[in-house]
């Protein structure tokens, strides 16, 4: 009997339209399963940041998709990312999160490679009658490539590149980011937050550059900073001056530059009342001019989603780690800047704690309503969740990107738009 | 059992009620004003100044994370966790200023939302003379579980 083989070649117009999403999508296994293949398995995706891995031999751990990888630097200071499965019978070859190391050995019959991933060495060599030592290395993804030190790979041997996958707008948040070091330069050598849930991994990229969520999910936030009668705060009102902004491929942005743009002299007189933060700023403007140190400080870093598992956020650069279809892994790495007096550092360790913390007052809030909404997914009265908040009044700007006010969900109708796409294409 | 042996362990045991209790004003009140409290992330022995924590600060830090834990719409905690610690193997050392240094290591039962979870850690206190009783000047958490994924832990540690 001949046997026939399913095809996947899918329309998913029955799980997402252009201003809804149906809650299969976030705990369907067999749509986890082809996000692996088709998004994981295709996109650009962020595997660390250069700064973790500054010396030859330093090494960390990661995902590609739920694929362990690891990210480390050679002897030639060349960055690698190799599959950490040993090409014998396929144990971890690395089982440290982080260090130094001269290669990587398996444990299990002991076969090494050297830290750029060629085979080193096969114990009792002689037993195999052919080993062709040249085609063992530890796998590597076809493509790898870095923009300012964030590191991508790319399961796809032929694709657009890294520059033209971000574009323009995307990687010029992440200048912005970056930028706030007179260096030009962050370091993510600040350890990191670790966060775990039950619930489907977009249910954290949707909310990571949701505008319309602070004021009710984080109310016990802004009243703590500012006691009862605090618990809103105007910059993610219905009337904010701040956008939201889809870039193109997904990746989005809540753009609070026009209403930072008031507060920019604030910020900068702030930095006058130390000597470390005039120390700050002179450098920063020596570096980079007045106007763009204006120019950063006033936008005071970026808060932007890079479609699929990347948020560069406030004073953090964070990792979404799918690892089941109702199971997800979230890091938040705190990024120093080079260059900087340490107050401003500890300045921003602090900051960020205050609410990304797991003790601190927002990131568990956000997380909470993870729970609550893959607990009411079970219920599918009416299976739809709903993105059409200001869907009438987006428009295009002139750099091509489209923008609506800082509570409409353009951002996340961008995502799913992307999501879409590359799930229907084989 | 010296008397102060017995004298931090009546404290310990009465601050573990606080918290199991959310009781977030009275935990509050057991701090000195010149207070630290700190729980590393990742690592022991991290510098707090460079690293970062899951928590750390001084009394000023405490007071905003109580007002935001008792406003009612901290929804991490709201309903909050149903909780019961065991604090043991106490030790506690008095220096010549005065001061106290103790250990203790906990085991929490937490219960939230039907999902019941185990915290378990080791935390070192120095402890002052305050009004006739004891006040914290200093508390670390290290817990068992400090380069682990976190799941919900916004209740009092």
């Amino acid at each position: 009997m001949m046997r026939i083989e399913a095809t996947t070649l899918t329309s998913y117009d029955h799980l997402v339209r252009p201003d809804a999403v149906h809650g299969d999508v976030y705990t369907d296994p067999g749509i986890f399963r082809e996000e692996l293949g088709r998004i994981f398995s295709r996109c650009w995706v962020y595997i660390g940041h250069e700064s973790e891995i500054p010396r030859p031999g330093d090494f960390k751990r990661s995902t590609l998709g739920t694929r362990p990888v690891i990210l480390c630097r050679d002897r030639d200071h060349r960055v690698q990312v190799l599959f950490n499965r040993c090409r014998h019978r396929a144990a971890l070859v690395c089982l440290p999160d982080s260090g130094n190391a001269e290669g990587f050995r398996c444990d299990y019959h002991g076969w090494h490679y050297r830290l750029s991933g060629e085979l080193a060495g096969v114990p009792y060599a002689e037993a195999y009658e052919h080993l062709d030592m040249g085609s063992l290395g530890l796998g590597k993804p076809p493509r790898v490539s870095s923009y300012r030190g964030f590191v991508f790979a790319s399961c796809a041997a032929d694709g657009a590149s890294l520059e033209e996958e971000l574009g323009h707008p995307c990687m010029e948040q992440i200048d912005l980011f970056c930028d706030l070091s007179p260096e030009g330069r962050i370091r993510l050598q600040a350890g990191v937050s670790k966060l775990a849930y039950d619930g489907n991994w977009k249910l954290q990229m949707e909310n990571s550059i949701d505008g319309y969520h602070p004021n009710f999910t984080h109310q016990s936030f802004f009243a703590g900073m500012r006691g009862p009668g605090g618990a809103r705060v105007d910059m993610f009102d219905g009337n904010s001056t701040a956008l939201c902004r889809a870039l193109g491929n997904g990746h989005t942005l809540l753009d609070y530059r026009r209403y930072n743009a008031s507060h920019a002299h604030a910020r900068i007189e702030a930095l006058q009342a130390s000597s470390w933060g005039r120390r700050y700023y002179q450098d920063l403007v020596a570096a980079h001019g007045e106007q763009r140190a204006e120019t950063v400080l006033s936008a005071g870093g970026t808060h932007m989603n890079v479609f699929p598992n990347l948020v560069v956020l406030g004073q953090q650069v964070r990792t979404i780690r799918p690892i089941r279809h109702d199971r997800t892994e979230v890091l938040l790495a705190p990024a120093l800047l080079e260059g900087v007096p340490d107050e401003i550092n500890t300045q921003r360790l602090r900051a960020y704690e205050a609410f990304y913390s797991p003790q601190g007052g927002g990131i568990h809030d956000d997380i909470e309503m993870f729970s609550r909404v893959t607990e009411g997914l079970r219920c599918d009265y009416d299976p739809w969740l709903l993105f059409q908040r200001g869907r009438h009044r987006e428009q295009e700007d002139e750099d091509g990107t489209i923008v609506g006010q800082v509570t409409d969900e353009v951002s996340q109708r961008a995502m799913w738009r992307r999501w879409k796409a590359l799930m229907e294409t084989s | 059992m010296s008397d102060l042996q017995h004298r931090v362990e009546q404290f310990l045991y009465r601050e573990a009620s606080l918290m199991d209790e959310n009781r977030y004003e009275d935990w509050l009140a057991l701090f000195t004003e010149d207070c630290r409290y700190w729980i590393p992330s990742n690592r022991e022995g991290a510098d707090p100044t460079r690293e970062v924590s899951i928590l750390y600060g001084d009394h000023a830090m405490l007071e905003t994370h109580v007002r935001r834990l008792a406003s009612g719409n901290a929804f991490a905690q709201s309903p909050p966790s149903r909780m019961r610690r065991i604090v043991a193997n106490v030790v506690a050392d008095a220096d010549d200023a005065g001061e106290i240094e103790a250990t203790a290591n906990f085991v929490v039962v937490e219960i939230r939302l039907h999902a019941q979870r185990l915290h378990a850690g080791r935390s070192l206190y120095r402890l002052v003379e305050h009004d006739g009783g004891l006040a914290i000047r200093y508390k670390q958490i290290n817990l068992v579980g400090i380069d682990e994924p976190q799941e919900n832990i916004t209740f009092l540690l």
